[in-house]
C-alpha cells in the first residue's frame, strides 16, 4: 500500500506554556512510519524547532500529497501540541494559533473534506487537549482546514480519528519521577500509541490474509480499545500524587474489516479476522496495576465504555456491567436523563402544535409563516399550522438578547430545557390528541429515557456507538407511529462519526414515508456535495441545530438562505445553536412582515 | 494467439455495435497492410463491449449532433437535463486547457476572443466565457469541431461521476476481459478512461491477464480527469497488466498529452508513441489510429506473440 504521512508537532504556542514532548513525540512518530516503509519523500515533517508552524505550511504538505499521479492509498495525520474544543469541534493550535484566528487546524472541518478526497483511508491522529475554549480571544478561533476544497470526488473515503482523550478533557505530558531523568516530561498518548503501533500489544495483530507483507495488522477498532487500556494503566503505573485521568477516544468510519493502520509480523498464534473478535467487541481489561497509592484503588471504567454498556442494556443487547467501579461522570449523565426525562404540561394542544419550555423563558417568539400565541407568557406557545405545511420555524429570544431557532413541527410540541438558565436540551413529543401519538406509557417513558440519556452523552462527547448498537438504536427509533425527530438528529450525528451515510439515507427515507420531515443536520449530514440544496434548505429550522453541525456545513459547501450565513461565527457556546444579540438582529432583519409575539 | 479486446470511445456516426466492430477490424486490417500484414484473428475472438446505448441515453434521445449544440450552449434542453455546475466547470476546465496547447496566453487569447461588448461574470460559472474558448479552439482546429470535444467531454464526466452510468459500462466492459491467457486490450477516446478504470479496479481480483494495454488517442492526462479518476481508486499501474503502449497525434484535441513521465507518472513507465499522423477531421478518430503502421503492428505482435 501506498502509505504518506503529515506529522506535526509544536511546542511553543504564544499565549500558552510550553510543552515539552509535541516536537519528541512527533519526531518518534516520524521514526515510526519509516520503519513502516512509508517512504520518505510522502512524509511531511513540521515541527516549530526550526521556526513557526503555519497552517499554509500544513495545506502545502498536504496537497503534495493528494496529487492524483502521488496515488496515496493512506495518509496519516498526526498531530502533538495544544488543543481545544469550541462548539464541539476540535482545533489543533498552530504557533500563533491564538493571535490570528486562522492559524489553527479546524479538524472537524478537515475531516468532512478528507471523506471526498482522493485518498481512501485518511487517519487523523490527536495528541492534545480537547479542553473548552476559555476566554473572548479563544473564542475568536475561526481555524484552517487542511485538505482543499472538494476535489477528488467520488465515493466518500474513510476517515478515522483518534484523540488523545474524550471531549472537554486533557491530554497530559508526564514528568519522570526518577531522579536520573528529572525534567523530562512524556506525552502518555504518544507513548501508549507508538508502543501498540509498534507490536506491544501482540493480542491485537490480527493476520490480514491479503497478499502483503508482513502479514499481521493493527486495525483501527481494536486500536482504539486497546489505547484506552493502555492509558489507564500507565497513569496507574505511574502513581501519580493527583487523581489526573486521561481517556483516549477515536471515531472510527473505515471498514473494520480492511482498513489497518500497522504493519507487523504476526506472533505465533495469531488469526485473521474470520476467527478473531467481532468488530469493535468490548472486553474490559483491567490494568494490572502496581503496589502503591492510588493504584491500589479499582480502576474505575471509562465514561465512553460505561455509556456502550449501558446502551447495550437498554437496548436489551446484553451489555456487562463488569466488576470496574462506574466512572464519576456516570452520575451526571443519569441526573440529567431522569431530570429531562420527566414528562411536563402541556402534553397536549388543539392545535397539536407549539413549544414549551422549561426552567427558562423567551421574551419573545417570532414565525413569519405560521401563527402563534402565547398560551402561558414566555413559556407555552401555541402554532396554528396549516393542514398542508410540513414544518416551520420559530425565533425565540430570550431575556439576554440571545435566541434560537427552533422547529415547529406538526402533531409534536417541541420541549426546550434549561439548566441553571443554559438551554441544555431540546426534545418533541407527539401532542396527546395527535394521531401519532403513542397511548402506552410505558413505551413512551422507555423513549423518553433513552432519548435524554443518549441527549446526556452526546453532550460529553462519548456517545459513539459501534455499528450493532447503532442498529439497534435505528431499529428502536422505527418502532413508534412517528420517528422521534431529535433521537433521529443524534442518530445521524454517530452514523455520520461511523461513516454509515448510507444508512443515515435509507432512514431519512423511511421517516420521509411516514410523514416525517427531517430536521436541518439529519438531511445536511446525509447530503452529498453537488446535490441540489433547496430540499436540505427546507428542512426546518433552515440551519444546523446542534453546534457541531456548523463545520460540517462549510465543509460540505452548503449556502444557507441569504443572510443566514453570516450568522455562522454568532453563536454562544454551548451544545445546542443558541445565537448571540447581534445575530439576533440579523434574523429579526431577515423574517419580514413577522407576526411578533411578545411575552 | 490471444484474443483482442477492443474498448471504444463515442461515436459520432450513431452506428450500431456491429457496425462499429467491423469499422475497428476494418481500420486494423488497413494498418497492418502497410506491414504486409492481415488480421491473424477470427472476428469471434475479437471482443468489442458496447455502451454506445449508455452514451446515447446521457443526452435523452437527441442525435449526438444535437446533443453536442446543447453541451455546447450549456441550457436545459428539452428532457435532457440541465448541466450541473460541477460539469459545466470541468467541461470548461477541460476546454481552457487544450487550448493552452495552442496559445501560451490561453486566457488572454479567450478574452479577445469575446464579442464586442460581452460582459463577463465575477462568477465560477461564466457560459460566456466557455463560448469564447470554443471560438479559439475553432480558430486553431478547422473542422475539429469544438462541440464534438465538448461532447466527449461530457462523456467523461458522466462516466466519472455517475455511479449508474459507470457501472453499467465497467460491467459490460469486464465481462469482455479474460484470465489466463489473457487478451490485448485496445482502447480509445473516453475508452481509455473506461479500460484503465476496469482494469485498476478488477485486474488483481479477478485475475484477468493483459499482455499489452493500448491506449489511443487517450484524455487520461488531462488535469481534472486525473482528479476524478483519483477520487475513484488512487492512480496507479494497473496490476497484471504487462506492458502499457500509449499511441497520439500531437494535434488531437482530446488527448492533449502523452502519457509520459511528467503528465502521467506511474511504475513502471508507459510506453508513448506521439508522431501518429492521425488525418481524421479532429486528428483523433479511431481510424487515424487504427491504420497506423506501428499502431497496428504492435496490437498484431501482442496478439500472436507465443
Amino acid at each position: 500500500m501506498n502509505r504518506a504521512a503529515v506529522l506535526i508537532g509544536v511546542n511553543r504556542v504564544k499565549g500558552l506554556p510550553a510543552l515539552n514532548d509535541a516536537v519528541r513525540g512527533t519526531q518518534r512518530m516520524h521514526d515510526w512510519v519509516l520503519a513502516q516503509g512509508f517512504a520518505p519523500g510522502r512524509v511531511a515533517l513540521i515541527t516549530d524547532e526550526a521556526g513557526p508552524v503555519t497552517a499554509a505550511a500544513i495545506q502545502d504538505a498536504v496537497e503534495r500529497l493528494l496529487d492524483p499521479m502521488a496515488g496515496v492509498e493512506q495518509l496519516l495525520i498526526y498531530f502533538a501540541g495544544h488543543g481545544l474544543n469550541i462548539n464541539y469541534g476540535e482545533f489543533w493550535l498552530l504557533s500563533r494559533g491564538l493571535e490570528r484566528p486562522t492559524e489553527a487546524v479546524d479538524v472537524a472541518r478537515s475531516a468532512v473534506l478528507a471523506r471526498y478526497s482522493s485518498v481512501p483511508h485518511v487517519v487523523f491522529i490527536s495528541d492534545a487537549c480537547r479542553t473548552a475554549a476559555a476566554g473572548v480571544q479563544q473564542q475568536f478561533i475561526t481555524g484552517s482546514p487542511v485538505f482543499p476544497a472538494v476535489a477528488g470526488g467520488g465515493a466518500e473515503k474513510a476517515v478515522d480519528q483518534f484523540f488523545a482523550c474524550t471531549l472537554g478533557n486533557p491530554a497530559l505530558e508526564v514528568q519522570a519521577q526518577d531522579a536520573a531523568n528529572a525534567g523530562t516530561f512524556t506525552a502518555l498518548y504518544t507513548e501508549a500509541l507508538l508502543e501498540v503501533l509498534g507490536g506491544g500489544e501482540p493480542t491485537i495483530i490480527e493476520v490480514a490474509g491479503d497478499g502483503e507483507v508482513p502479514d499481521g495488522v493493527v486495525r483501527p477498532w481494536p486500536l482504539k480499545r486497546v489505547l484506552r487500556e493502555k492509558v489507564s494503566a500507565r497513569l496507574i503505573a505511574l502513581n501519580l500524587h493527583t487523581r489526573a485521568f486521561q481517556t483516549p477516544d477515536a471515531r472510527i468510519t473505515s471498514d473494520p474489516g480492511q482498513a489497518w493502520i500497522a504493519r507487523l509480523l504476526p506472533p505465533p498464534g495469531a488469526v485473521s479476522r474470520a476467527a478473531g473478535l467481532p468488530a469493535g467487541a468490548r472486553t474490559m481489561v483491567r490494568p494490572k496495576a502496581p503496589g502503591g497509592g492510588l493504584a491500589d484503588e479499582q480502576p474505575a471504567r471509562s465514561l465512553p465504555d460505561w455509556v456502550d454498556a449501558t446502551l447495550d442494556n437498554v437496548l436489551g443487547r446484553g451489555g456487562v456491567p463488569g466488576d470496574s467501579a462506574d466512572p464519576e461522570e456516570a452520575r451526571a449523565i443519569t441526573d440529567q436523563t431522569e431530570r429531562h426525562g420527566k414528562e411536563f404540561e402541556p402534553r397536549h394542544f388543539e392545535t397539536r402544535c407549539g413549544i414549551k419550555l422549561r426552567g427558562g423563558q423567551a421574551v419573545q417568539a417570532i414565525c413569519p409563516g405560521t401563527r402563534i400565541e402565547w398560551v402561558v407568557e414566555g413559556e407555552i406557545l401555541r402554532a396554528y399550522p396549516r393542514p398542508d405545511q410540513a414544518s416551520d420555524r420559530v425565533l425565540l429570544i430570550f431575556d439576554d438578547g440571545s435566541g434560537a431557532m427552533v422547529p415547529l413541527l406538526p402533531e409534536f410540541i417541541a420541549e426546550l430545557s434549561f439548566d441553571n438558565g443554559e438551554w441544555a436540551g431540546l426534545a418533541y413529543e407527539a401532542s396527546e390528541n395527535s394521531s401519532v401519538h403513542d397511548p402506552d406509557p410505558a413505551r413512551r417513558a422507555a423513549r423518553r429515557q433513552l432519548r435524554e440519556f443518549v441527549a446526556a452523552a452526546v453532550e460529553r462527547g462519548v456517545f459513539q456507538p459501534d455499528r450493532e448498537t447503532l442498529a439497534a438504536l435505528a431499529a428502536r427509533l422505527l418502532d413508534a407511529p412517528l420517528p422521534d425527530p431529535v433521537l433521529l438528529l443524534y442518530l445521524a450525528y454517530a452514523l455520520d462519526d461511523a461513516g454509515m451515510v448510507g444508512r443515515l439515507r435509507e432512514l431519512i427515507a423511511q421517516a420521509r414515508a411516514r410523514g416525517a420531515t427531517p430536521l436541518f443536520d439529519v438531511a445536511l449530514l446525509a447530503y452529498r456535495p453537488g446535490e441540489a440544496q433547496d430540499e436540505l434548505r427546507a428542512c426546518p429550522p433552515g440551519m444546523p441545530l446542534l453546534a457541531r453541525g456548523w463545520s460540517g456545513l462549510a465543509a460540505r459547501g452548503v449556502v444557507l438562505a441569504e443572510g443566514v450565513a453570516d450568522v455562522s461565527r454568532m453563536r454562544q457556546p454551548g451544545l445546542w445553536s443558541r445565537f448571540t444579540p447581534a445575530a439576533v438582529d440579523v434574523f429579526l432583519q431577515q423574517l419580514r412582515s413577522p407576526e411578533v409575539n411578545h411575552a | 494467439m490471444r484474443d483482442l479486446v477492443f474498448v471504444h470511445g463515442r461515436s459520432q456516426q450513431g452506428k450500431d455495435s456491429k457496425a462499429l466492430k467491423a469499422e475497428w477490424i476494418a481500420n486494423w486490417a488497413g494498418g497492418l497492410k502497410k506491414s504486409g500484414l492481415s488480421v491473424p484473428l477470427p472476428d469471434e475472438r475479437i471482443h468489442f463491449p458496447y455502451y454506445g446505448d449508455t452514451l446515447d441515453q446521457l443526452v435523452a434521445g437527441k442525435s449526438p449532433e444535437e446533443a453536442a449544440r446543447i453541451v455546447v450552449r450549456g441550457g436545459a434542453p428539452e428532457g435532457g437535463g440541465e448541466l450541473s455546475a460541477e460539469e459545466k466547470a470541468f467541461i470548461e476546465a477541460v476546454l481552457l486547457e487544450s487550448i493552452g496547447r495552442f496559445e501560451a496566453d490561453a486566457e488572454g487569447a479567450v478574452q479577445r476572443a469575446l464579442p464586442p461588448g460581452a460582459i463577463v461574470e465575477k462568477g465560477v460559472l461564466n457560459w460566456g466565457w466557455v463560448q469564447a474558448i470554443l471560438v479559439v479552439l475553432d480558430k486553431h482546429v478547422p473542422g475539429a469541431s469544438s462541440a464534438s470535444v465538448a461532447l466527449a467531454t461530457r462523456d467523461v464526466f458522466q462516466y466519472l461521476t455517475n455511479d449508474v452510468i459507470r457501472g453499467v459500462i465497467d460491467a459490460g466492459t469486464a465481462s469482455a476481459m479474460l484470465a489466463d491467457p489473457g487478451a490485448v486490450l485496445v482502447s480509445h477516446s473516453l475508452g481509455t478512461v473506461v479500460a484503465y478504470n476496469v482494469l485498476r479496479l478488477n485486474a488483481r481480483q479477478k485475475g484477468w491477464k493483459v499482455p499489452l494495454f493500448v491506449t489511443l488517442g487517450s484524455p487520461l492526462a488531462v488535469s481534472v480527469i486525473k482528479q476524478k479518476l483519483a477520487g475513484i481508486k488512487p492512480i496507479g499501474f494497473p496490476a497484471d497488466v504487462a506492458a502499457w503502449f500509449n499511441a497520439m497525434d500531437e494535434r488531437d484535441v482530446v488527448s492533449l498529452y502523452p502519457l509520459d513521465g511528467k503528465n502521467f507518472p506511474l511504475t513502471p513507465a508507459i510506453d508513448n508513441k506521439t508522431d501518429v499522423r492521425n488525418d481524421t477531421s479532429n486528428n483523433h478518430g479511431i481510424s487515424g489510429y487504427l491504420g497506423d503502421k506501428e499502431v497496428a503492428r504492435r496490437i498484431y505482435d501482442a496478439v500472436t506473440a507465443p
